[in-house]
């Protein structure tokens, strides 16, 4: 049986907006095993950024229990989580978020860099190539199309090696070309490598090429 | 990839914004070296100034207003006249050194400044002037021929304003007399090269004023003594005794008032600049507050994050000294005409010295305003959290 990298036991996350409590993420369980792809599908609003910020230790929890990478982190503040995320999780968000004064070769040093993972010049110029960026290494990311941009970001997020990839929407500002290719390349990751990949979706069709699909509806996983 | 390039790399990112804030650094930190500057150029001038009248004590006629003694070191006039026998009776004390005894007068010469007129400075003198001023040489000519000679010694620039070399004649307005020129002097560097000297016999005989002194100057063996000297001739009547030390105390306080006016403008100069950067700063940290959210979580630390926004804040106000720094020495030469308007008694060295001391204070001054000033905007982009910050806009 495979490791479990993440696991989560009945986390909640609320809101308190005025009177009203938002139950962002409600009670939700889950494990996340090493070498899975899991694509969290569900409505705007339904928790997956929630619950996507839970599992990469970027958030903290209300209740429940959290544990990741054999750690339990449930009452650790942010200063701490900071420690469990290096080296461990790697991030993609929708809007890219490239630091837009660095180049895609230093976006993905500068990713190396606050990892504080052992990694060379050679690591950066491997991942940028993973992700079929090398010739426009030297590039600003307002030089890139926005698939471009993605894959810059997603080089960025893995050169450290992280143990689980965590995307948000990857694809929510890209084509259906890009986004395939995207969806090829995490495929690849999974497959060749065994990267644990979460990542959220809206669209059903990418959806169906992870390895296990969860849908949330008002901040729970439904069956 | 270092953090601190790319804290470089955020301040070219509004380029403008970044330059104008530099700019106000550049300007506050140029003008308070400028005043730094002065405060020690002005002082050491003055004391030079003062080295060089020679004497350490001046006796002048009682009432003679305090800072007559200012006037009298400009070589103005106004001043009252006491009796030679003052004179006569303090020579022969032990514990002098040199003495001279001194007659000074002004003329209007309405031909003076291109016909709009001005004051010529006569001054009396008999031999002991020159033993109080050894560094004192002719460029030509010498010594009057006769105590009461009716000829005239010229300060290096009386003699090119005049436009007189030995031997020349030359008139003196107001009393319609005629000397000729037996000498020229050196430059001094001193007020001496303003002044057309004359016999102390010679001015008594054109002024009419026989057997009358406007001041003596005494140089003491023991400088040590020179309390104990004033105190005896406080019994001398008619006469008062003001030291060197204290005409430099009285003109130090004339300019002082201005000093503390100009401080207190160069100081809100640097607070508004201060408070400019702290606002530049904290806006470029609010337009990033997605981009280090984003830092956060690729594992940035909050300290990270500060670094980088205080090294942004103290690159800046480094940059703004260095260019200050350069501004003031620039700028030394406008800063010395326009204080040589505005002040009491402007001496004759130069105003304004920024020595790289100086300048070295100002740019550790800058670094320990960036590191003040990056404190809070640093703070606040250390403590954005991912979560928030990543969903900004959203
Ligand atoms: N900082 C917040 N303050 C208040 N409500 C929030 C906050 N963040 C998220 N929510 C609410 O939590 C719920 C889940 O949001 P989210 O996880 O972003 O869903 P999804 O990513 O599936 O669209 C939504 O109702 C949202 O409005
Ligand atoms: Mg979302």
């Amino acid at each position: 049986m495979a490791e479990c990298l993440i696991r989560a036991e009945k986390v909640s996350k609320h809101y308190r907006l005025g009177e009203e409590t938002v139950r962002a993420n409600d009670e939700v369980s889950l494990e996340v095993t090493a070498g899975g792809f899991y694509a969290l599908t569900g409505p705007s609003g339904s928790g997956k950024t929630t619950l996507l910020d839970i599992l990469g230790c970027l958030d903290t929890i209300d209740s429940g229990r959290l544990t990741a990478f054999g750690r339990d982190v449930s009452r650790m503040r942010e200063s701490q989580l900071v420690t469990v995320r290096r080296g461990n999780i790697g991030f993609m968000f929708q809007d890219f978020m490239l630091v837009d004064t660095l180049t895609v070769r230093e976006n993905v040093e500068l990713g190396l860099a606050l990892s504080r993972s052992p990694g060379s010049p050679d690591r950066v110029e491997e991942i940028i190539g993973t992700v079929g960026l090398h010739p426009r290494r030297g590039h600003l990311p307002k030089q890139l199309s926005g698939g471009e941009r993605q894959r810059a970001a997603l080089a960025r997020a893995l050169v450290s090696s992280p143990r689980v990839l965590i995307a948000d929407e990857p694809t929510g500002n890209l084509d259906s070309r890009n986004s395939e290719a995207i969806y090829s390349l995490f495929k690849e990751l999974n497959e060749r490598e065994g990267l644990t990949i979460v990542v959220a979706t809206h669209d059903a069709e990418l959806a169906a090429r992870a390895g296990t699909i969860l849908s949330m509806i008002d901040g729970r996983i439904v069956p | 990839m270092s953090l601190i390039k790319l804290a470089l790399k955020n301040l070219l990112r509004k380029r403008i914004r970044t330059a104008l804030t530099v700019c106000g650094i550049a300007v506050a930190v140029g003008v308070l070296v400028s005043l730094k500057g002065f405060d020690v150029g002005y002082q050491n001038s003055l004391q030079a100034d003062i080295d060089k009248m020679g004497y350490q004590l001046l006796v002048t006629a009682k009432g003679c207003p305090y800072e007559a003694a200012t006037l009298m070191l400009k070589g103005g006039g106004g001043l009252r006249y006491m009796d030679e026998a003052v004179y006569a009776r303090i020579v022969s004390d032990a514990r002098i050194d040199k003495i001279t005894p001194q007659l000074v007068q002004t003329v209007f010469d309405p031909d003076k400044n291109d016909g709009r007129g001005g004051l010529s400075l006569f001054m009396g003198i008999d031999p002991s002037y020159l033993e109080l001023k050894p560094w004192t040489h002719y460029r030509s000519g010498g010594w009057f021929s006769a105590p009461d000679a009716a000829e005239v010694l010229l300060g290096y620039e009386a003699a090119e304003l005049e436009q007189r070399v030995v031997g020349d004649r030359i008139f003196i307005p107001g009393v319609d007399e005629v000397l000729t020129v037996a000498g020229v002097f050196e430059r001094t560097g001193t007020q001496d090269d303003g002044i057309l000297f004359m016999p102390l016999k010679t001015v008594q005989a054109m002024f009419d004023l026989d057997a009358r002194l406007t001041g003596i100057g005494i140089k003491l063996k023991d400088i040590a003594q020179i309390h104990a000297f004033e105190e005896d001739l406080y019994d001398e009547p008619g006469i008062q005794v003001v030291s060197m030390a204290q005409v430099k105390g009285t003109i130090m306080n004339l300019v002082s008032s201005a000093r503390v006016m100009t401080h207190a403008i160069a100081l809100i100069a640097v607070l508004v600049a201060v408070i400019g950067v702290v606002n530049t700063v904290l806006m470029s940290v609010f337009e990033r507050t997605k981009e280090i959210g984003v830092l956060k979580a690729l594992g940035a630390s909050r300290w990270d994050i500060f670094r980088v926004v205080w090294l942004e804040t103290i690159v800046v106000c480094v940059l703004g000294g260095a260019m200050g720094g350069l501004l003031a020495i620039l700028a030394t030469d406008l800063v010395q005409r326009a204080i040589q308007r505005v002040l009491p008694y402007a001496p004759s060295g130069d105003l304004v010295l920024i020595s790289p001391a100086l300048l070295a204070a100002a740019l550790a001054g800058t670094v320990a305003m960036g590191l003040l000033a990056g404190v809070y905007p640093a703070f606040r982009a250390s403590s954005t959290r991912p979560v928030v910050a990543i969903r900004m806009g959203e």
